[in-house]
């Protein structure tokens, strides 16, 4: 089971809504979460070497048909929506975790996959939160992933060019960093293909875990700003010593340095 | 005379059943190629088209050295058709034999000495030609290159053959009183004049021995034929006649379904016939940027190694696959070698005619499964090495449709998802905002804000031109300053004209060749919707690339109205004195865009535009529908060059610019402008050769000022 999720596009021009407690997200694109494409891509490459069925599930978020059906296209065999969430907002990862950890365990799949993090997500937390919720094992950062009968080896990312590898019985949660190959193409005419044939099921969530974590975590946004336009970069010129002499004092004057 | 019948008699029908046989094993591979529509349709063109391009041999004469030899072969064969006759009524009828009413006139007499004489001369042209144009000695600047020399040759030989026993067996028939015609018949009398000496006996074993060696020979080109490149003889004008007309340019054909071309017989019957009827004279090659500039493609090869793959299917085509894994297997491993590596032009031929290795390794697959035709049959960089310039279909003397056969086959690889990464990416963002850079679609009419006046939305109000922008126009920093030139010429000129702002979407050109036809037909829909909805008399588009798919592809989805360039335009405006401009005095070359010349046909229009402003247009050797591509279409824009393949198009097109002299280079599309200026630089002629848009010249006339540097800082 690959979770994907919808996000603003970047490129388009955010701006805080007129209320102020989240962006406008009235006339801007969405997109696929990049980790995600990694993630369904690496459950494709799953299910090519060892043979599964592969389920992508998305909350009914905007323009999330699309991306379904893309996946459909790509090779995957069920896609479901979950209906009744809140839609058109941001849905906090907490929440998120809440609403889909029933789902998973309802349909029970041997593996769960989604992306490492997101830009609503830079912490990176849905897997580990999902493996809480589920009482299932779970890691993040995945680049490597073979499964075995009921093992997967999996290779976690530590940073700073480090990594581990580890044997996890499933069903496990995966955070996908990195599938063993780039997201595959999907041709428009094959996703107006599977768009014909229909095929999306459309599923009425389960209600969320009733956990008092998600009470803790469902915090409330007072206010978004803009980011502050950053002043432009100054060009240091002459000669290294004196480059050196400017750096210091610019530290100096900003407080980051004490001298 | 029976001795003659009987042994002329074996001949013959050995020789025609030998060529008719192959003739109906050939008819029955083609036929088994996809479903090729509208090919009879238009009668009246096609037979002018037997006229213009097979009697007037129009393409051939282009290159006058071969051009004109060729077509003295060609009528001359027509009017020998009359000594195949005689020399059959000769041996099976009776040795005086005279064709009926005709058979003793001296002008006939005339004109088979004649013409015999000519393929003659013509004959000793053509090996002047392979001689000097060498592939052995010139290697890849030899349109010879990679073409069957030796059977080249041989045909030579063959025609030679037959003109020499034609001419002696004729000329001991003036000994032994058995020749039709008088002294007009100059050629023959001539020789019996030699031979006179010898006795009537002797010639007369003269006439019987060249007779039937004559024959002999007529019967073994004809099987020789049929069997070689030398085909085209016979399937020529078949495949002129079934060719798109007015030519295979401009509209892309799509005669199968979007998922394109994956083994031989998903290629269409054309298709298939374009292939057999290839005679490999490599003008296609000559002219192409990407052979010429030390890419894997040649259109020639790539027609050759899928026409010797297509031979070697027979067996499966007719009878089926029969399980042919190992010999697949052997032919990717004979493949190997040549794919390998891709460094310098030796090896880059090597990719190119690995092809034809594999498909000839392959005749042992030939009754196993189908075979690929990429990466089995053809490399894919091959395949996608091309610009879609259309200079081959241009010069094609038989009528190839090089083009749609390249395209079919990238629609089965974009299929497949194997295309380049950095290409998708371009096409997801094509799909998702509507542009190739990756912006959001709102911002597409962001250039307008810095015009200090408003430009109509062409959504909200009617407007009399339409002005398509395009993707380059309005997204890149610098062109969206020569789209800012333009809507102020226009403005100042009181032209009536309106912009689609952020309803217009990629017009799809590019994206229909790369071979996404799902995304080309999603984007045709989201642009139609909008011009379905809005009143406007036509369109203007400042890329060419969408000038074309706007004017050739949209109608058939609904689109009725006309569609120019902007260089249409502004020699409109010219023209009628809406604009009036003071002399640039300046000398300065063009360069017709690929898709606004060979596509479009228009060449005169910028030129005019450019003699109107004062200039001097010095022509390069490569111009008007000969133009020479820079190396961006077809999606080559968005694929990564590799470095170890030599220069690009468009350098060697800034080379030959310096070459003559000027300096200034002038473009009239967006690509252009990129990619010229970028050239310039990348081969040191920045300082040299200044880069400029016709419509930063008309801004400059227009205003009085001095020559600006905005181009090629």
């Amino acid at each position: 089971m690959v979770l994907l999720k919808q996000l603003p596009d970047l490129v388009e021009e955010l701006e805080p809504s007129p209320d102020g407690t989240d962006i406008d997200r009235e006339f801007i694109k969405f997109i696929l979460n990049e980790f995600d494409d990694q993630a369904l891509e690496e459950a494709l490459v799953t299910k090519e070497s060892s043979g599964a069925e592969v389920i992508v599930v998305a909350l009914d978020e905007p323009e999330v048909d699309q991306v379904l059906y893309t996946a459909l296209a790509k090779g995957a065999d069920r896609a479901v929506k979950l209906t009744g969430v809140p839609a058109g907002t941001w849905v906090p990862t907490h929440l998120r975790a809440a609403i889909l950890a029933p789902f998973v365990r309802e349909l029970a799949p041997d593996l769960v996959l989604t992306g490492v993090q997101s830009a609503e997500d830079l912490d990176g937390q849905l897997a580990s939160l999902l493996g809480g919720y589920l009482d299932l094992p779970h890691a993040a950062v995945v680049v490597g992933l073979e499964v075995k009968d009921s093992i997967a080896r999996v290779v976690q990312e530590l940073g700073s060019g480090r990594s581990v590898e580890e044997q996890i019985t499933l069903p496990a949660v995966l955070g996908i960093q990195a599938a063993s190959q780039a997201p595959r193409y999907a041709p428009i005419s094959k996703i107006r293909q599977a768009m014909q044939a229909g095929g999306l099921e459309e599923l009425e969530a389960p209600a969320p875990v009733d956990s008092a974590d998600i009470a803790i975590a469902q915090v409330r946004i007072r206010r978004l700003y803009a980011p502050e336009k950053s002043t432009h970069a100054e060009m240091l010129t002459g000669d290294p010593g004196e480059v050196a002499t400017r750096i210091a004092e610019i530290l100096r004057s900003k407080g980051l340095v004490k001298a | 005379m029976l001795l003659r019948i009987v042994i002329g008699g074996v001949i013959v029908f050995v020789g025609l059943a030998l060529a008719g046989g192959r003739m109906l094993w050939l008819a029955r591979l083609i036929h088994s190629g996809a479903p090729a529509p509208g090919r009879l349709r238009g009668v009246g063109k096609r037979v002018w088209a037997e006229l213009v391009e097979v009697l007037g041999q129009r393409k051939l004469l282009k290159r006058r050295q071969s051009g004109i030899p060729h077509a003295l072969t060609f009528w001359g064969f027509i009017i020998l058709l009359f000594t195949i006759i005689e020399a059959f009524g000769d041996v099976f009828a009776r040795k005086s034999f005279a064709i009926p009413a005709i058979g003793r006139s001296p002008i006939l007499g005339f004109l088979e000495d004649l013409f015999a004489v000519v393929v003659l001369a013509a004959v000793i042209t053509f090996s002047i030609i392979r001689l000097v144009d060498s592939p052995a000695r010139r290697e890849r600047r030899s349109r010879f290159y990679g073409s069957h020399t030796r059977a080249a040759w041989l045909t030579l030989a063959m025609i030679a053959t037959v003109m020499v026993t034609l001419l002696g067996y004729r000329a001991a028939q003036t000994n032994t009183g058995d020749f039709p015609y008088d002294s007009w018949a100059f050629a023959s009398h001539g020789i019996g004049r030699l031979l006179a000496p010898l006795g009537t006996g002797t010639n007369s074993v003269i006439e019987t021995v060249l007779l039937l060696c004559n024959v002999a020979a007529i019967m073994g080109f004809l099987v020789f034929v049929t069997y070689s490149k030398h085909l085209h003889i016979f399937v020529a004008p078949l495949n002129v006649a079934f060719s798109r007309r007015p030519r295979a340019l401009g509209a892309l054909e799509v005669a199968g379904a979007a998922e394109g071309a994956g083994t031989i017989e998903e290629l269409s019957w054309k298709h298939l016939l374009d292939l057999v009827t290839c005679t490999e004279c490599g003008r296609c090659q000559a002219a192409c940027p990407a052979w010429n500039t030390s890419k894997p493609l040649s259109p020639k090869l790539l027609v050759m190694g899928l026409r010797d793959h297509l031979l070697s299917s027979g067996p499966r085509l007719f009878h089926g696959p029969a399980g042919g894994e190992p010999a697949r297997a052997s032919a990717t491993a004979a493949r190997a070698p040549g794919f390998a590596s891709t460094n310098g032009a030796g090896a880059a031929a090597g990719a190119a005619t690995a092809g034809a290795a594999a498909s000839t390794n392959g005749a042992g697959a030939a009754a196993g499964a189908a075979m690929s035709l990429v990466p089995d049959v053809i490399a894919p960089q091959v395949v996608w090495s091309c610009t879609t310039c259309g200079a081959c279909v241009e010069q094609c003397p038989v009528d190839i449709e090089h083009i749609d056969t390249i395209v079919d086959i990238r629609r089965h690889l974009v299929n497949e998802g194997e295309l380049e990464e950095g290409v998708q990416e371009v096409l997801k963002n094509i799909a998702q905002q509507g542009n190739s850079f990756g912006k959001s679609g709102r911002m597409r009419a962001r250039w307008v804000r810095e015009l200090g006046f408003p430009v109509k939305d062409a959504r909200k109000e009617k407007v009399r031109y339409l002005w398509f922008v395009g993707d380059f126009a309005s997204f890149d920093e610098r062109i969206a300053e020569l789209s800012r030139a333009l809507a102020r010429i226009l403005s100042d000129a009181g032209v009536d004209y309106g912009i689609l702002y952020d309803g217009e979407r990629n017009a799809g050109n590019d994206v229909r060749r790369i071979g996404e036809e799902g995304l080309f037909q999603l984007l045709v829909e989201q642009n139609m919707k909008t011009l379905n909805d809005i009143e406007f008399d036509s369109i203007f588009t400042t890329d060419p690339h969408s000038l074309n798919t706007l004017r050739n592809e949209y109608p058939a989805y609904g689109l009725d109205k006309a569609v120019l360039h902007y260089t249409e335009l502004l020699a409109d405006l010219i023209g009628s004195g809406a604009l009036r401009a003071r002399s640039l005095d300046r000398r300065v070359t063009y360069h017709d865009p690929c898709y606004l010349a060979r596509h479009n046909r228009i060449t005169q229009a910028p030129r005019q535009v450019l003699h109107a402003l004062g200039c001097e247009v010095v022509e390069m050797p490569r111009h008007g529908l000969n133009t020479f591509c820079c190396g961006a279409g077809g999606g080559r824009i968005w694929m990564t060059d590799d470095p170890a393949l030599g220069e690009r198009p468009s350098e060697s097109r800034i080379r030959e610019a310096v070459s003559l002299g000027v300096d200034t280079f002038v473009v009239a599309c967006p690509k252009d402008f990129t990619m010229y200026t970028d050239a310039a630089k990348t081969t040191g002629n920045d300082g040299r050769l200044e880069v400029v848009d016709v419509v930063q010249l008309v801004q400059q006339a227009l205003a009085g000022e001095p020559v600006e540097g905005m181009v090629v800082a």
